[in-house]
């Protein structure tokens, strides 16, 4: 059956978020396309951060000899891996409660955010403090 | 003993400094967009302003490593302090 568009425009939806509707001939309203959702791109940057703070972990080792002192030999792998871990934690922090003013997912938004968890993402590599291989 | 290499903390400074950079155009494309009766102008000037402030610190702890390791770190440290809370510090809500 063809229907006809008598109206379109763009208005609020049940959510909160904008939406573009069409009125068709017998009055129906369809929502042909809804503006992305923060949500989104909130949950897949909390994955991108679980998976690098989990990561982290990937590079500390066990001291070559079972001793104190062996152990804390190796101090800078430790501290670089609290630092990276705690800026990570911070970054996170800092990032959810910037999303909450996020109305809307626009193509500006989304691509700051994927360059955001690139820089987030080299912190792993590069963590080593001590210059060894 | 293995100690702090001056590039290895240079470059991680390099690092921070990239995420802050970027995460002042996630700051400036969030809040410049939210209402005024939202956030602040005040919230938002004690925003700009750690932002930028960190930015630049990093940026010398980047270069201050090369030297002294140590200390950089300690900038850098620093620097994640004031970033423990999100809100911005100061601002009344």
């Amino acid at each position: 059956m063809r229907s006809s568009l008598t109206g379109r425009g763009a208005g609020p939806s049940e959510f909160g978020r904008t939406s573009i509707w069409c009125r068709c001939r017998k009055g129906a309203t369809a929502v042909l396309h809804a503006r992305g959702t923060p949500e989104r791109l909130s949950a897949f940057s909390d994955a991108v951060f679980a998976v690098l703070i989990t990561v982290l972990v990937l590079e500390l080792r066990p001291p070559e000899f079972p001793t104190f002192k062996a152990l804390l030999s190796l101090w800078p792998t430790w501290l670089s891996y609290a630092v990276s871990y705690l800026l990570i934690a911070i970054v996170w922090a800092n990032h959810h409660h910037l999303m909450h003013y996020a109305a809307e997912t626009t193509p500006r938004l989304m691509w700051f955010n994927f360059a955001h968890l690139f820089s987030v993402s080299l912190l792993p590599t590069f963590h080593s403090l001590d210059g060894r291989e | 003993m293995s100690e702090l290499a001056p590039q290895p903390v240079a470059f991680y400074a390099a690092v921070f400094f990239l995420v802050n950079a970027i995460y002042i155009s996630l700051i400036w494309e969030l809040i410049e967009r939210t209402p005024v009766n939202e956030v602040t102008p005040k919230e938002r000037r004690i925003m700009h302003f750690r932002s930028i402030a960190t930015l630049c610190v990093f940026g010398a702890a980047a270069v201050v490593a090369l030297k002294y390791p140590l200390v950089g770190l300690g900038m850098y440290c620093c620097c994640l302090i004031v970033y423990l809370k999100p809100e911005a510090p100061g601002a009344e809500r």
